[in-house]
C-alpha cells in the first residue's frame, strides 16, 4: 500500500527543512531503514531513512526545494501500484507550478555547465573513421576546418606526424606502461628507453611543483560554523580567564565509581559547573536587546567534534542531573551526533558551554561563545606538574580550564569568582554534597 | 560526324531521327507545326513529317497529356510538348494519375511509350508562372522517369534513349540553353537513361549541378582552380533513374559535396540527392553537404531580382570556399 513520504519534524522549533540530496530514484527499489533523502536545517543535516520496504514511486519535492515539516516530499509504495489516488490527495498544481520553475533553473544549470565542460570534439565523418582505423585519441588533434571542426587533413596530418617517431621496442612497451604519449618527446632520431624515463620524471616533476588552487563549496555545516563564530565575534567583546585546578580528587571519584560507570572528566566537570552556574547566574544569562535573561536552570552544552565539523549537543537540566544520568546522555548525544542522528531539539536551548581539548595535549585556548550564550567554558590537559606544597615540591595532576566570558555581561571579578568557586569544587567534589 | 548545333537543334535533330526510322513516332502540342514550335525546337519538322504526325492542340495541357497518354497505351510512341513546365501543373493528373501508375496498374500488360517536353527554368525575365524548376515535384513521382540534359550532345543522346523508353519520360529542357551550341555527334548511341557524366574532373570538392547550373558550375570551377581549389563537376543528367555510383566515386574522392540546382532550395531535388549521399557515403564525407539553390521566393520579374534569386557562378565559388 503505498504511503506519503513527508518532510519530518525533527524537533519542536522546525518547521521546514530544505531537501538537499535524495539518495534514491524514482522507481528505485528501498529496504526499511535505509536512507532516503538528507535534509537541512538551520541547525544541522540530517538523513531521513525509509520506514517501509517498497518502492521510491514518485519524487515530489525535488533536490533544492524547502518544504514544510509534515508536508509529503514522496511517494513509497509497491512497484506496481496505482498511485493516482494520493496524487491527486496531494495539491499538485502548486507542487508542479514550483517544479516547472526549479525545471527551468536547472535547464539553465544544465547548459551553463556544458559550455564550461565543452568536451565536445567536432569532426567531420570521413576524420572519424580514419581516426578509429587508427586509433587516435581524436581529442589530441586541433581541427582547421570550418567552425574548428577536425576534417580529413587534420588526421592525415597528425598520422603522419605519429608515424615518423622511431621508437626502439622496448621503449614503445616503457612508453605503454607509463602511459606516455611518444608524440610530445621532442628527439630526432630514434625513442629510446631513457627518453621515456626522463619524460617520465619531467612530468612528474612538473606535476608537482605546478602549484595548484581547488575551490569546493563549504558543506552546509561548515557554512553555519562560519557563519555563527562570526556573529559571535563580531558581538561579543570577549574577555579571557584561565585557572589551574588540581585534579586529584577528580581523579579519585573516578576510580571509586569506575566498579558502578565509566564516567569521564567531562562528565564530572558537567556536572560541577551546572551546579555552580546556579550561583552565578550571569555566566548561565543571555542578553536580549536591552535585557537580561536569567535562569534557574542550566541547560549545559557539550562540544562534539566530527570529522568535517562540530556540534554542541545539550544536556538538558544538567544542573539536577546525576553523574551517571549526564554521562550517559552525554555518551548518546555524542554517539547520535557522529552519526548525523540529533534532532533539532537536542542542539538549541544550551545555556553554557564545555568544550574540552584536553585529549590533544592543549593546556591553554580561548574559546568563541557558542552564542546566544554569554560564556564557554575550555577544558585542557591533565599534566603532571610540580607544585609547591606547604614549602615542599610534590608532583600533582594539574588541569588548565580556559574561560571566554562575554565582558557586556559578566565583569572580570565575576568571572573571577566563578573561576575560584569551580576550582574549588573541583578539587573537592564532595562539597557538593553539602 | 560532329556538328556544331545549339541545345534546340540537337532535340530537334534526335526527334527527326526518330520519326525517319519509326512511323509510330508522333509529336505534339502547342503551335508545334507550323509555328514551330514557342520556343523553335520542332522547327520545319512539319514539312517532312506532316500535320497528322506533327500536331497542333488547343491550349489545354490536361489535354495534350491524357491525349499522350492514350495514343501511347493504344501503341504509339507521342512526344508531347508543354509551351512552360509551370502549366504541367493543369496536367497533373493526366500525369501523375494516369501516365505514371497505368503500367503498373495493368500489371505490366501495356507500355507507355511517352515523351513530355517541358521548357523549365529561369533567366527569360518572364517572371513568376514561366520561370519555375518543378524537378521535385516530377522526380517524387514512382512511374515517372526524369532527364534533364546540359549540353546539346547530352540533349541529342538522351532524347533518342527518352523516346526508346517504354515508359513515360519527363524530359525537362532549360529554356536559356536553347540557344547553347556545341558538337553532336548525330551518329552516337543513345545516352542510357540513368548515366552521369562529369563534365570537369577534380580533387578537391564535388559539384553536383543540373542543366543551366552545369555551366554555372564549370564558370565557378575555372576560377576555384586559380586559387588551387579543383572541384569536380558531376551533371546527373537524368534526376530518375540517378547514377548514385558516378555520385558516390567522386564523394569518395573529394569527400566534399556541393549540390547546385535552379530549384527553390526548400523542398528540392538537391535535398533529395544531398540525403542520398548522407545516407549511403556519410564515412566519407569531409564536412556538411552544402546546396546552392534558388532563394525561396516566386521568380521575380524584375531582371535585376531576378538574377539575384537564380544561383551563379559567384555564389557557387563563395560556397565552395566556406567549405575550406
Amino acid at each position: 500500500m503505498a504511503n506519503k513520504i513527508i518532510m519530518p519534524k525533527l524537533g519542536l522549533t522546525m518547521k521546514e527543512g530544505k531537501i538537499i540530496k535524495w539518495y534514491k530514484k524514482e522507481n528505485e527499489g528501498v529496504k526499511a531503514g535505509e536512507k532516503l533523502f538528507s535534509i537541512e536545517t538551520d541547525k544541522l543535516t540530517n538523513d531521513v531513512e525509509a520506514k517501509e520496504d517498497g518502492v521510491l514511486r514518485k519524487v515530489i519535492r525535488d533536490e533544492g526545494e524547502v518544504v514544510p515539516c509534515l508536508e509529503p516530499v514522496g511517494i513509497i509504495g509497491s512497484a506496481d501500484e496505482d498511485i493516482s489516488a494520493l496524487l491527486s490527495e496531494i495539491d499538485l498544481p502548486q507542487v508542479e507550478k514550483e517544479k516547472k520553475k526549479e525545471d527551468k533553473d536547472v535547464a539553465v544549470e544544465g547548459k551553463r555547465i556544458e559550455t564550461k565542460r565543452d568536451g565536445r570534439v567536432r569532426i567531420s565523418p570521413v576524420a572519424k573513421k580514419l581516426a578509429l582505423e587508427h586509433n587516435i585519441d581524436i581529442s589530441e588533434i586541433v581541427g582547421s576546418g570550418p567552425n574548428g571542426r577536425i576534417v580529413l587533413e587534420d588526421v592525415e596530418k597528425y598520422i603522419e606526424k605519429k608515424e615518423k617517431i622511431k621508437t626502439t621496442p622496448a621503449a614503445a612497451k616503457l612508453a605503454k606502461e607509463l602511459d606516455v604519449d611518444i608524440s610530445q618527446i621532442d628527439k630526432a632520431d630514434r625513442i629510446r628507453k631513457e627518453d621515456i624515463y626522463k619524460f617520465h620524471r619531467g612530468r612528474r616533476l612538473s606535476e608537482i611543483a605546478e602549484a595548484k588552487e581547488e575551490r569546493i563549496p563549504m558543506s552546509t555545516m561548515r557554512k553555519i560554523i562560519a557563519e555563527r563564530m562570526l556573529d559571535s565575534w563580531s558581538k561579543a567583546p570577549a574577555v579571557h580567564f584561565d585557572i589551574r585546578v588540581d585534579t586529584t580528587r577528580m581523579k579519585e571519584l573516578r576510580q571509586q565509581l569506575k566498579p558502578v560507570a565509566n564516567i569521564t572528566y567531562t562528565d564530572i566537570l558537567v556536572a560541577i559547573t551546572s551546579r555552580v552556574l546556579l550561583q552565578f547566574p550571569l555566566l548561565n544569562g543571555t542578553i536580549d536587546g536591552e535585557d537580561l535573561i536569567i535562569r534557574n536552570y542550566v541547560n549545559m552544552g557539550v562540544a562534539v567534534a566530527l570529522e568535517d565539523g562540530l556540534l554542541v549537543p545539550v544536556v538538558k537540566h544538567s544542573h539536577m542531573k546525576g553523574l551517571k544520568e549526564i554521562s550517559d546522555e552525554i555518551k548518546d548525544l555524542s554517539y547520535r551526533a557522529r552519526n548525523n542522528q540529533l534532532t533539532t531539539d537536542e542542539i538549541s536551548g544550551g545555556t553554557f558551554t564545555i568544550t574540552n581539548l584536553g585529549m590533544f595535549g592543549i593546556e591553554s585556548f580561548t574559546p568563541i561563545i557558542n552564542q546566544p550564550e554569554s560564556a564557554i567554558l575550555g577544558v585542557n590537559a591533565i599534566v603532571d606538574t610540580p607544585v609547591v606544597e606547604n614549602g615542599n615540591i610534590v608532583v600533582r595532576s594539574m588541569m588548565n580550564l580556559s574561560l571566554t566570558a562575554d565582558h557586556r555581561i559578566i565583569d572580570g571579578a565575576v568571572a573571577a569568582q566563578f573561576l575560584a568557586k569551580l576550582k574549588e569544587y573541583l578539587e573537592n567534589p564532595a562539597l557538593l554534597l553539602l | 560526324m560532329i556538328k556544331t548545333i545549339t541545345y534546340s537543334e540537337a532535340i530537334r535533330e534526335g526527334m527527326r531521327k526518330r520519326m525517319k526510322e519509326d512511323p509510330n513516332v508522333l509529336i505534339m502540342g502547342e503551335d508545334v507545326g507550323e509555328f514551330g514550335g514557342c520556343f523553335g525546337v520542332t522547327g520545319d519538322l512539319i514539312k517532312e513529317f506532316g500535320a497528322e504526325r506533327v500536331r497542333d492542340t488547343p491550349i489545354s495541357e490536361g489535354a495534350i497529356v491524357g491525349c499522350a497518354v492514350g495514343v501511347a497505351a493504344t501503341g504509339l510512341r507521342p512526344i508531347a510538348e508543354l509551351m512552360f513546365i509551370d502549366f504541367v501543373t493543369v496536367g497533373m493528373d493526366q500525369l501523375v494519375n494516369q501516365a505514371a501508375k497505368m503500367r503498373y496498374m495493368f500489371g505490366g500488360k501495356i507500355t507507355l511509350p511517352m515523351v513530355l517536353r517541358m521548357p523549365a527554368g529561369a533567366g527569360t525575365r518572364a517572371a513568376a508562372q514561366h520561370s519555375q524548376s518543378l524537378e521535385a515535384w516530377l522526380t517524387h513521382v514512382p512511374g515517372l522517369k526524369a532527364v534533364y540534359p546540359s549540353t546539346p550532345q547530352d540533349a541529342y543522346g538522351l532524347i533518342l534513349s527518352s523516346i526508346d523508353d517504354d515508359n513515360p519520360v519527363v524530359f525537362l529542357e532549360h529554356k536559356i540553353l536553347y540557344a547553347f551550341s556545341g558538337g553532336v555527334d548525330l551518329d552516337i548511341d543513345p545516352i542510357p537513361l540513368g548515366l552521369a557524366d562529369v563534365k570537369r574532373e577534380g580533387e578537391d570538392v564535388t559539384i553536383i549541378a543540373t542543366a543551366r547550373m552545369v555551366h554555372e558550375a564549370l564558370a565557378a570551377a575555372e576560377e576555384l582552380s586559380k586559387e588551387g581549389i579543383e572541384a569536380e563537376v558531376v551533371d546527373p543528367r537524368t534526376l530518375y533513374p540517378l547514377d548514385k555510383e558516378t555520385i558516390f566515386r567522386s564523394v569518395e574522392k573529394t569527400n566534399k559535396v556541393l549540390i547546385v540546382t535552379e530549384e527553390t532550395k526548400r523542398g528540392s531535388y538537391a535535398g533529395e540527392i544531398a540525403a542520398i549521399i548522407a545516407e549511403e557515403r556519410f564515412d566519407y564525407l569531409d564536412g556538411p553537404i552544402v546546396r546552392v539553390c534558388c532563394l525561396d521566393t516566386p521568380i521575380p520579374f524584375s531582371p535585376v531580382l531576378e538574377d539575384y534569386v537564380i544561383p551563379d557562378s559567384k555564389d557557387i565559388i563563395n560556397a565552395v570556399k566556406k567549405m575550406f
